[in-house]
């Protein structure tokens, strides 16, 4: 403890806090370096309440017990990667990485003392994302790590690269600016589901140190309660898959016009719907708001290229909607949606083919084709060790990679958070991370009525976003446009 | 369209280490065109393989960091490994039969430092007993090869045998547990 902390309490709060940080440090087991950080972090969360809260509350708020064992007992699980996630550190380059960013916007700014305890009680909850990646020697495999997390002011490119080079570092990061929370996960621990569970869960935690009243639900979880089983469960290789024979592979892509940026994503657009008038326009169409999305985004894409080809949206489809699963690693699954750019003349026509694909090939059946071929190619690479799988693989990926789509399109859908935790939350964003060569690539969330489509954008050619503005501003779907600088541009 | 910004502002930042790598990579490929054109054409021994060998290892050491498990001791043994291989084609250029005295002392020092950096933090270091598991049974393997004949055998050879040996019993007697444990993630097939 630093004597000037200690010097801005009474004599008979000091004997309380002294005792306090005594038990605190029999409940950690870190190095110094990180044993220090923690207790700064303490220091400075106790100072933030002392200014309207005595000690003895401080100290129920601040509970050691709050901490669970993690940072004393030795850690000893480990996971395989789901099927899913073999492909990530497989296609990893320098700079580049499979990265995705969830935040919340707050109604008040964020105090980074608060978030950071309620980031260091989190964790426990989350075994999962209290791992590092290690290299087998057929697989790379997450190894459970003891260690301290920090929450960092975001002062990056959004999904930019995540240092795990070294041994006990996480594949994940925890980011605040102003009002909002942010968490940039790499893809391996968890799909966007999972992202938005430990978010959530975290924002909640936040609230509930400043004296909220919180309640749980399936996005919520109680950071006291025990880890599930079921959460770390890989979903794809328990399945029973009865499906015709399917293919992984798609013929190349129309690509959007644009050089590609030297900074990926070089911007990040942010359109906050009205999601009343959104859900009624899709209606009046016959649509999904995923479907009609889809279908504004092949309009304002055949607009934007003068090359001939096919148009290919790839959806990403959450597999719990069709298997009972409370696993939060990743258990989804992709599939095209493909316009030929000469068959996108009307808006009725490219609904007609949207919504027919829709129900073709995001069908339980179809994505039980991808992953059955996805299950037996892994099956098959099972023996080849990584130093043969890896350069293979990373030149495949480098050569094929995402040209057998010309975008992405991926919808979390409505985010049902309990009531007194979406008071405090006024919206949501999600961004997907970089592309090897893809110009732009495409998220939607939803919560408290407001829906953000989200561009990343990996080219400077504005033509898209000009094009989605003035679609929206003619329905009066806008409520806000929002985002990043153009980083390409920057002095 | 007006974009609200709510983003930090990003200064441009210089990264000179790749810039510096860049240069250098450069300059690797013009010499290595370089020394392969003028040995071909003056003819002679295969001196480009120095040149070539040496800009290798000197990328392993310095220009090139594994996107994941980079550890010191790793890079170091892979450095290592990869001047016994340097010395063994110096060598044989040579027809001089000295590298493969030259390359047990190596080994055996590659051993002894794994050893060394393994108890000095064991905490920290047990998750990397993988590396020290398998340079101790290549060299264990490198001197039953020479207990055969394969090998010329010669005192830093049995040396090598030796301290692999012993670091060997040390892992099972004392680590068995931590070894066991981290074999069955590094060699885990799901």
């Amino acid at each position: 403890m630093n004597e000037s902390f200690l010097n801005e309490f009474k004599q008979d709060e000091q004997k309380i806090l002294s005792e306090f940080f005594d038990n605190l440090l029999k409940n950690i087991d870190l190095s110094k370096k990180e044993t220090k950080l923690l207790i700064d972090d303490y220091e400075k969360a106790i100072l933030y309440f002392y200014k309207n809260k005595s000690i003895n509350e401080i100290i129920k708020i601040l509970a050691v017990e709050n901490l669970g064992t993690i940072y004393k007992d030795k850690p000893h699980n480990w996971y395989p990667l789901d099927n899913s996630a073999k492909i990530y550190p497989l296609s990893m380059k320098k700079n580049w990485m499979s990265v995705y960013r969830i935040s919340y916007y707050l109604n008040d700014n964020i105090i980074p003392e608060v978030l950071q305890m309620a980031l260091l009680f989190t964790m426990k909850r989350f075994p999962i994302f209290r791992t590092s990646i290690r290299k087998g020697f057929f697989w790379h495999y997450i190894d459970e790590i003891k260690k301290y997390f920090k929450v960092v002011e975001d002062s990056k490119v959004p999904c930019s690269y995540i240092n795990i080079s070294k041994i006990g570092k996480p594949s994940f990061k925890v980011l605040y600016y102003k009002n909002r929370i942010s968490v940039e996960v790499f893809h391996i621990l968890a799909d966007a589901y999972g992202g938005i569970v430990f978010l959530s869960t975290l924002v909640s935690e936040y609230l509930n140190l400043l004296g909220q009243k919180v309640n749980y639900n399936d996005l919520v979880f109680d950071v006291n309660e025990k880890v599930k089983v079921e959460e770390l469960k890989d979903d794809f290789i328990d399945k029973k898959i009865e499906s015709k024979k399917g293919s992984l592979l798609d013929k190349k892509a129309l690509m959007i016009d644009g050089k590609l940026s030297k900074i990926r994503p070089c911007q990040i657009i942010h359109f906050d719907l009205k999601t009343k008038e959104l859900k009624s326009l899709a209606h009046k169409y016959n649509l999904t708001v995923n479907e009609l999305i889809l279908s504004y985004l092949f309009l304002v894409i055949s607009y934007s290229t003068s090359k001939e080809g096919f148009i290919k949206i790839q959806v990403p489809v959450n597999m719990r909607k069709y298997y009972k699963s409370n696993t939060l690693r990743n258990f989804s699954l992709y599939n095209n949606i493909s316009i030929k750019k000469s068959e996108v003349t009307s808006f009725e026509d490219v609904i007609k083919k949207v919504k027919y694909q829709s129900q073709e090939k995001l069908s339980r059946n179809k994505l039980n084709e991808v992953m059955r071929e996805s299950n037996k190619l892994v099956r098959s690479l099972k023996l080849i060790p990584l130093f043969i799988k890896r350069p293979i693989a990373n030149f495949i990926y480098g050569f094929i990679g995402d040209k057998s789509q010309t975008t992405v399109l991926s919808n979390l859908g409505v985010v049902k958070l309990p009531e007194n935790v979406l008071k405090h939350i006024k919206s949501a964003d999600f961004i997907l991370g970089t592309t090897i060569s893809n110009k732009m690539l495409f998220s939607l969330i939803t919560i408290n009525n407001i829906t953000t489509l989200t561009m990343s954008k990996y080219t400077t050619n504005t033509s898209i976003e000009n094009n989605l503005y003035s679609i929206f501003k003619e329905n009066n779907l806008i409520v806000k446009v929002h985002g990043s600088e153009n980083y390409e541009n920057r002095k | 369209m007006k974009i609200e910004n709510d983003y930090p502002l990003i200064k441009k930042k210089l990264n000179k280490y790749l810039i510096f790598r860049r240069i250098m990579l450069l300059l690797f490929l013009v010499s290595a065109v370089t020394v392969i054109i003028v040995n071909l054409a003056v003819g002679g021994k295969y001196w480009m393989l120095y040149v070539i060998g040496g800009e290798i290892i000197f990328y392993y050491a310095f220009l090139n960091f594994p996107l994941i498990d980079s550890s010191l001791v790793k890079r170091l043994t892979v450095v290592l490994f990869q001047i016994c291989g340097y010395l063994y084609i110096i060598d044989f250029i040579n027809k001089t039969k000295w590298s493969y005295f030259v390359i047990g002392i190596v080994a055996f020092s590659i051993v002894l430092i794994q050893l060394l950096l393994f108890f000095l933090s064991f905490n920290y270091q047990k998750k990397k007993v993988v590396t020290l598991f398998i340079t101790t049974i290549c060299s264990i393997i490198y001197f039953i090869l020479s207990l055969c004949g394969i090998v010329k055998i010669n005192w830093p050879i049995i040396v090598l045998g030796s301290v692999s040996l012993f670091a060997l019993l040390i892992l099972f007697i004392f680590y068995h547990k931590t070894v066991i444990i981290e074999l069955r993630k590094y060699f885990n097939l799901k």
